[in-house]
């Protein structure tokens, strides 16, 4: 079976570990515990093109003394960068991770999840513009851990994107 | 041969756990610990691909290619997370006498040191992500006080203190009809620590909202003459609660280093200052004591930051417990700490304490793995008031030359 390799990274305390479990184990929970390192789950996804398994590195947080640890993106078919749409600095972020994850496989395609969509959030950030920041970009997805909205769409995206591409 | 005996043993020993694997992933041999790592589901045998079991090895296969020509001498991940384990994985390339190229991954599980470190760091980002939102909601409020403030609460009161009339702004924050307030005095709303507003043209009340936020406010008093000649204060204020509350934060937040805790930059300069004047005044001495640690940027290039961070820990607290009640230890810098010693009214010990402090990193390596410890020296500059320089950043500026001279030394 195929199977293949895709890093969340995103600014800490954005829900990465959240999206997470909420896609591979469909849980939630509202205690935040930074994750530090990086853990790997597995997830099989079935599709009629033919089943695939997806290992998902949930990677520790970029905070501001800690960068992200580069050797954890290698090898990556895919990124998925999460910010969350209730602190502004984090989507600020996005641009920084996309050149981080664009150095190490410059043509892995990228999704972008601007995750906790069920708080109150301001609207100003556009999707198009994040689009705009480069090719590599499938997909920009409000998503809501929370309460699952769009979670498996956008791990969907990043799936179908890389079958067809490995075909 | 590395299907011996002495693999084991050796691994044994020296508590690395290790498994051996062919260019293909597939296992060759293994310590029978990493069953610790393995799910309950899967089995670990040789002759299975190792990327069914270790998920971490997926993706590796570029970078084993560059172990294979050489590119590259070891390649290291650092900090995985499972079974409730944190671990580093090592892979280095061998060829066997007979000639097949092999490669063994070397697994190290984190110390108990780790696990403090882990919960110190995951206590800082709980509390910055909790700043960070109230940041964020701090802005709310303060759109909303803006709001009100473009409206400013104001009431009117005469000689007693007594309200006679209160704008709707007012009203809308007691919660109350003008009728309800007026003839009551104004003290029994906005508290302050005198009840008179006689001989003062401003006040700092506090007041509870009408949904029981208390709330302070800077208020401006005005004396004014009726159209009877009758004075009456016209009474103005201004919601300054945000300022006090974030003032109070960025105070702290910028004295100390978050990492560390430990007074930063600004912070020591201050202490210098007020040393300064001790000597001057009393005649107690003091130096500084300027400290770089020699081997950070290689402890992260080869470790990861996370073991850089942990150096740093490690290091201000051996500092923090080495220095006595009345010295300071900041960091400045990356990997720069300045202590402030003083001495009382002679620095006949200074040469003795240096000492102490230069053994420090001798006796207090930094155990980042149960089988793997980080050497580390420092550099130490010195310079001491009044004899070298008579100010706080010349002070500092002169220990640094100092260290950055025994540093080339080394």
């Amino acid at each position: 079976m195929f199977a293949y390799k895709v890093v969340m990274i995103g600014d800490f305390g954005v829900g990465k570990t959240s999206l997470v479990r909420r896609f591979v184990d469909n849980s939630f929970s509202e205690d935040y515990i930074s994750s530090i390192g990086v853990s790997i789950s597995k997830k099989l996804i079935q599709d009629p093109k033919g089943n695939s398994t997806m290992m998902l590195w949930d990677t520790e947080g970029k905070t501001e003394f800690n960068q992200i640890f580069k050797q954890y993106l290698i090898g990556a078919k895919g990124y998925i960068i999460v910010a969350d749409l209730t602190r502004p600095q984090t989507l600020d972020s996005i641009k920084e991770h996309l050149k981080l994850c664009l150095s190490v496989v410059k043509d892995a395609p990228v999704c972008i999840a601007l995750n906790k969509s069920d708080l109150q959030h301001q609207n100003s950030y556009l999707e198009e513009e994040i689009k705009a920041l480069s090719p590599n970009i499938i997909a920009v997805y409000k998503t809501s851990a929370q309460s699952g909205d769009i979670v498996n769409e956008i791990f969907g995206q990043i799936n179908s994107t890389i079958i067809n591409k490995a075909n | 041969m590395y299907t011996t005996e002495v693999l084991p043993l050796l691994s044994k020993k020296s508590r690395i756990l290790y498994i051996l694997f062919t260019k293909e992933f597939i296992v060759v041999n293994f310590s029978k610990e990493l069953t610790l790592l393995t799910d309950k589901n899967t089995e670990l045998v040789a002759g299975i691909d190792i990327r069914d079991i270790f998920w971490e090895f997926l993706g590796f296969e570029e970078n084993i290619l560059k172990l294979q020509t050489q590119e590259t001498g070891s390649f290291k991940i650092p900090m995985i997370f499972k079974n409730s384990i944190y671990y580093d994985i090592e892979i280095e390339a061998f060829e066997t006498q007979t000639k097949d190229e092999i490669f063994i991954a070397y697994i190290s599980k984190k110390s108990e040191f780790s696990s403090e470190y882990l919960k110190t760091i995951q206590e800082i980002n709980k509390k910055t992500l909790i700043l960070q939102i109230d940041e964020v909601q701090h802005k709310k409020e303060e759109n909303y006080y803006d709001l009100i403030n473009k409206q400013l609460l104001s009431f009117h009161v005469d000689n007693l203190g007594l309200i006679t009339e209160a704008n709707a702004v007012c009203c809308f924050f007691l919660g109350k009809e003008e009728e309800a307030l007026i003839g009551q005095h104004f003290s029994n709303f906005f508290h302050t620590r005198e009840s008179t507003l006689k001989n003062t043209t401003s006040k700092i009340f506090n007041a509870t909202s009408q949904q029981g936020h208390d709330t302070i406010f800077h208020a401006d008093i005005l004396a004014v003459k009726d159209a009877t000649d009758v004075y009456k204060n016209i009474i103005i204020c201004q919601d300054v609660s945000h300022l006090k509350q974030i003032t109070k934060e960025l105070e702290y937040a910028a004295a100390h280093d978050s990492l560390t805790g430990l007074p930063n930059q600004s912070k020591i300069l201050e202490k210098i200052d007020e040393a300064i004047v001790n000597t001057d005044t009393k005649n107690e001495l003091f130096s500084l004591c300027y400290i770089n640690i020699s081997k950070l940027a290689l402890v992260n290039g080869d470790y990861g930051y996370h073991a850089g961070d942990m150096l740093l820990k490690h290091v201000a607290s051996i500092l923090d417990n080495f220095v006595r009640e009345n010295d300071t230890v900041s960091r400045i810098s990356g990997d720069e700490f300045v202590i402030l010693l003083t001495h009382g009214k002679d620095n006949h010990s200074l040469d003795s304490i240096i000492e102490r402090i230069n053994l420090l990193p001798m006796k207090n390596p930094l155990h980042y793995t149960e089988d793997d410890t980080i050497h580390y020296k420092f550099n130490l500059g010195i310079c001491s008031y009044p004899q070298d320089v008579n100010d706080s950043k010349a002070l500092i500026d002169l220990a640094q030359k100092a260290m950055k001279k025994e540093r080339k030394k080394n």
